[in-house]
């Protein structure tokens, strides 16, 4: 079976920078990963890249074994770290967009999660706060049955109390064989439910391994770890 | 799935233009009532050139319109923030492409139309029929001697000629805004290049045609009316050669999106 999502020496070049310099990685099926690194490490373009946003300057990202494209789109649900709503649609009016163009997603899921965190469907998304909209995109995202989620900054703009809410409808939703990236720099958060660590610095990854290796061997928390990897 | 992009482009555009179209309607109607009703009392004048001058700007704006949303359309739902949700959907690019174009197809023909029968609505009297219909029998009765039998064949051509052109310089500002985000930094200013690049290119090729095809039919233009096949062959080879540079277009606008895609 192939890995879902592996890089053979990714690059991206940008006019003015190395965003990945050569990056090397495969995720496994069944897991929650953390990517972690400061800002500007390369987080968000290879994330970009993996939903096909981004074109690689040299090297190869896939998605169960195919480059991005309509099968991996099929597959993939991404939240970036942007709001990308489409400003003018009631929240309502999102959800049938999302059912019609993925066919695994749950409606149902979808207006569950609303109730929960009382936003209300008939609302036009112009309306909403920055934190409510970041609530509605992650909902939308998170009401995918998808093999791969992709979360930019999933945590980055919201309040305390829905963070945790976020948190655990992340990790009761995820089916057995899908795994979930989550990128971020606020590790404390979620270092409880991690299952794996990648460590990305200067567009490289300097660290891959899973969080029970790193509490048996190095007898650190990954906050900690993180801390002395990333000194400044 | 072009159905459903096609669905949503159409939801996501119509709410800017029905309300114009309607507006327009509307102001039509007044200005109707407003033309055959004359005062020399400046109170009463008022209302009727707000009246006027409001229609004239509805108009000017509802063609500015049909130009600007295509525009923003293509480059903000695509190629801005929007795009992230565009191009995470498990569709091609063309199907993309090809919603964008037929919608703004539609609604610039819609234009068109509205517009004209709005100048109906506002004009159209018993006398003004006659007038216009005077005018049609004249035009009829200049035009008919000179094609003959080939008159509807070469209106359909004509007709053919202008939606492929229409279509083709749609295609352009998609390719020139495409080319435009390859220039990572002043996307605008390489979207302008671009287009006036493209449209050089266009240009060139067309005129290099015609040359051809003048130098290849000497004596052509020697009479005052060229012969019936020659004005087939002007008609159709510029509508192919349209429907060449739209294919084209179409070719480079879809490479990009597929393989040169880099939103920032």
């Amino acid at each position: 079976m192939n890995p879902i999502l592996e890089c053979r020496e990714l690059v991206k070049h940008f006019p003015a920078s190395i965003a990945l310099a050569g990056v090397n990685l495969s995720l496994n099926r069944g897991r929650i990963v953390g990517l972690l690194g400061p800002n500007g490490s390369g987080k968000s373009t290879l994330i970009k890249l993996a939903n096909g946003l981004l074109t690689p300057t040299m090297g190869k990202i896939l998605i169960d074994g195919n480059a991005p494209g309509i099968e991996s789109k099929k597959i993939v649900s991404y939240l970036p770290e942007r709001t990308y709503l489409n400003d003018w649609m009631r929240v309502s009016e999102m959800i049938a967009f999302f059912k019609d163009f993925y066919e695994n997603f749950d409606d149902k899921k979808a207006y569950e999660m609303l109730t929960r965190l009382n936003i209300n469907p008939k609302d036009k998304l112009k309306t909403m706060s920055k934190g409510t909209k970041e609530k509605v995109q992650l909902i939308l995202v998170m009401s995918r049955q998808a093999d791969l989620y992709l979360l930019d900054e999933p945590i980055g703009g919201v309040d305390p109390a829905a963070r945790d809410y976020i948190l655990n409808t992340i990790i009761s939703n995820y089916s057995e064989n899908a795994t979930m990236v989550i990128s971020t720099h606020l590790i404390a958060d979620i270092e409880q439910v991690l299952d794996d660590v990648v460590f990305i610095s200067q567009g490289q990854i300097v660290l891959s391994s899973s969080v029970d290796e790193i509490r048996e061997k190095q007898g650190k928390s990954i906050d900690g770890l993180f801390r002395e990897v990333f000194k400044c | 799935m072009l159905s459903k992009l096609l669905k949503y482009e159409y939801k996501a555009t119509a709410r800017i233009f029905v309300p114009l179209y309607i507006a327009l309607l509307v102001f039509s109607i007044i200005n109707r009532f407003f033309l055959s009703y004359e005062t020399n009392n400046v109170f009463l004048s008022i209302p009727l050139v707000i009246g006027k001058l409001s229609y004239a700007m509805l108009i000017i704006a509802i063609v500015v319109l049909s130009l600007v949303i295509m525009i923003q359309r293509y480059y903000k739902n695509l190629l801005s923030e929007e795009g992230y949700l565009m191009f995470t959907l498990p569709v091609r690019s063309r199907d993309h492409i090809i919603s964008k174009l037929v919608v703004s197809f539609t609604w610039n023909i819609a234009t068109i139309v509205l517009v004209i029968g709005s100048l109906m609505i506002l004009l159209v009297t018993p006398e003004n029929l006659v007038m216009i219909k005077e005018a049609l029998t004249q035009a009829w009765n200049e035009i008919q001697p000179v094609f003959g039998s080939n008159v509807f064949l070469i209106g359909l051509e004509l007709a053919a000629l202008m939606i492929v052109g229409f279509i083709c310089s749609i295609l352009m500002i998609y390719t020139a805004i495409s080319i435009g985000q390859l220039v990572t930094k002043h996307k605008l200013l390489g979207s302008f290049g671009a287009y006036i690049g493209l449209n050089f290119i266009t240009q060139t090729v067309s005129s290099i045609m015609v040359a051809i095809a003048g130098f290849a039919s000497p004596g052509i233009f020697d009479s005052a009316t060229p012969p019936i096949w020659f004005i087939h062959a002007i008609l159709l080879g510029s509508a192919v050669m349209s429907v060449v540079f739209c294919v084209g277009y179409f070719i480079v606008t879809n490479y990009i999106l597929t393989r040169k895609l880099n939103l920032e």
